[in-house]
């Protein structure tokens, strides 16, 4: 999987190419938790090219939202893939975390 | 995940040792494939734990409460579906993966090479099936249910898909007969062609029906033997034949399949005739297709299982003469008695049908018993 951290003021965004799994799940953990330490504490996950996403990356994901919260900040996600909506509705985190369009409409609202 | 694998590593080892010495192989993958699903749950499982209790710290937050985020669990049905062989974490470890492959009931890889679709009957399956064996494949029982299937819930469904099964048999014993195909066993000569030969009781059931009739109303003995020559012959047949069912079933009741055997002689002689006429004689065969709903329209198919009915009516008047001859002493007494055993077990072989008939699938019996209940 590649990974790619775009900082910004607003917000920052972390882009995941090809297959959130096990072996690529502490790159992402330890990518949000930089970015949350260094007072980033909005944080979009661009899944528009994620192919795949099993429990260790659902975790990673729930993960990074808490730590986001727990810093007074959230994290969102953006171009979710039919695959990975597919997971999210199973395990109903659908209604955790909720889906946007595109990267820029994720924190569009202020 | 490392004490997962290295616990499969191990499990892989022993599948190994017990392989070269001798296992069965259907045995030993499954119990590799049992290992690798029960990883995946442990490992599904520890995920969701973590991710539960994450959710839990964030529902805490005093700060933009999700007002779903309280009613939020993650069941079992998503535990399961996150563990399955695709979805499994375990899939991301590409030795695992490959081991899974490696496993795989299903050759989808041969599938092109080997495009064994066989079209020349109603039964495509059972014709494949014996074309894959010409061709040097081996087939092995798997103990894994990979696939579910619909069943007739009703007596018209379950007749037509019952002729169309018989129809299609026998035409592959028209066209591609076991017993000359090039590439089968002798065991598998046998086996395909005792299936086909089965289909042809429709007409000795017609015998073995009118025999007791004829002794009973006129007097005729189906067989000039009662003696120890008859007993000699029919009894170590019969016996060995209850014998190897027994042994066969494997402790499964076989009974109602003794039923149908007999009780469904019609439909084996119609699939007979059709199957006869469609190949020798070169008509259509009428495609008799299941309906996948599982139930047809309509009330009990009365129309359609006229002969059973009339041979059940049939029985029974001569039941009644066979009695009444032996009253007023114009019968056998041991002829009469045997006989009447025999009219005994043609009614309850033939008392399913009537059974089935009645019955109104599954759905509907719970819904009996459950107004019973309350």
């Amino acid at each position: 999987m590649n990974l790619t951290v775009t900082p910004g003021s607003a917000y920052a965004v972390i882009a995941l190419e090809g297959r959130l799994t096990a072996p690529s799940v502490p790159r992402l953990r330890s990518a949000i938790s930089e970015l949350v330490d260094a007072g980033s504490i909005r944080v979009v996950i661009d899944l528009s090219n994620t192919e795949f996403v099993d429990s260790s990356g659902l975790g990673a994901l729930i993960g990074g939202l808490k730590s986001a919260r727990l810093a007074g900040g959230d994290l969102r996600i953006a171009g979710v893939t039919e695959p990975v909506r597919r997971v999210l509705k199973l395990t109903n985190l659908d209604r955790v975390l909720r889906e946007y369009d595109t990267v820029e409409a994720a924190f569009d609202e202020r | 995940m490392r004490s997962e694998l290295t616990a499969l590593r191990d499990e892989v080892a022993g599948a190994r040792r017990l392989i070269a010495d001798g296992a069965p192989i259907g045995e030993v993958t499954y119990r590799v494939q049992s290992a690798v699903d029960a990883a995946s749950r442990r490992l599904v499982s520890r995920d969701l734990a973590a991710l539960q209790a994450d959710l839990d710290v964030i529902a805490r937050l005093p700060i933009e409460r999700d007002s779903e985020l309280d009613a939020l669990v993650i069941d079992e049905a998503a535990l399961d579906a996150l563990a399955t062989r695709e979805m499994s974490p375990l899939g991301a470890v590409e030795s695992v993966s490959a081991l899974l492959d490696a496993l795989r009931v299903d050759r989808p890889g041969e599938a092109q090479p080997v495009q064994p679709m066989a079209t020349i009957s109603v039964t495509e399956d059972m014709a494949t099936a014996m074309q894959l064996h010409s061709l040097g494949w081996r087939s092995v029982y798997h103990h894994e249910i990979l696939a579910h299937g619909l069943a007739p819930e009703d007596l018209r469904t379950m007749l037509t898909q019952r002729l169309r099964w018989a129809q299609g048999t026998l035409q592959v014993m028209l066209r591609d007969n076991p017993l000359v195909k090039k590439g089968l066993s002798a065991g598998q000569r046998l086996m395909y062609f005792a299936t086909m030969w089965s289909y042809l009781s429709g007409f000795t059931a017609l015998v073995y029906l009118a025999a007791p009739v004829i002794y009973l109303v006129f007097g005729v003995m189906p067989v000039t033997a009662w003696s120890v020559d008859f007993f000699a012959r029919f009894l170590p047949y019969f016996i060995i034949n209850q014998i190897l069912f027994l042994v066969v079933a494997r402790g499964i009741k076989t009974w109602r399949g003794q039923q149908y055997a007999l009780a469904l002689f019609p439909v084996w002689i119609e699939a007979c005739v059709t199957a006869f006429a469609n190949v020798v004689l070169k008509q259509p065969l009428g495609f008799a297709v299941t309906k996948k709903d599982g139930r047809a329209e309509g009330g009990p198919p009365w129309r359609q299982i006229w002969p059973q009915l009339t041979a059940i009516v049939v029985l029974v008047l001569a039941l009644g003469i066979g009695l009444a001859r032996i009253a007023v002493g114009t019968a056998d007494g041991t002829g009469t008695l045997v006989n009447t055993v025999w009219v005994v077990y043609d009614l309850a072989v033939l008392s399913v049908i009537i059974q089935a008939a009645l019955y109104r699938g599954p759905q509907a019996t719970l819904t009996d018993e459950r107004q019973i209940a309350s």
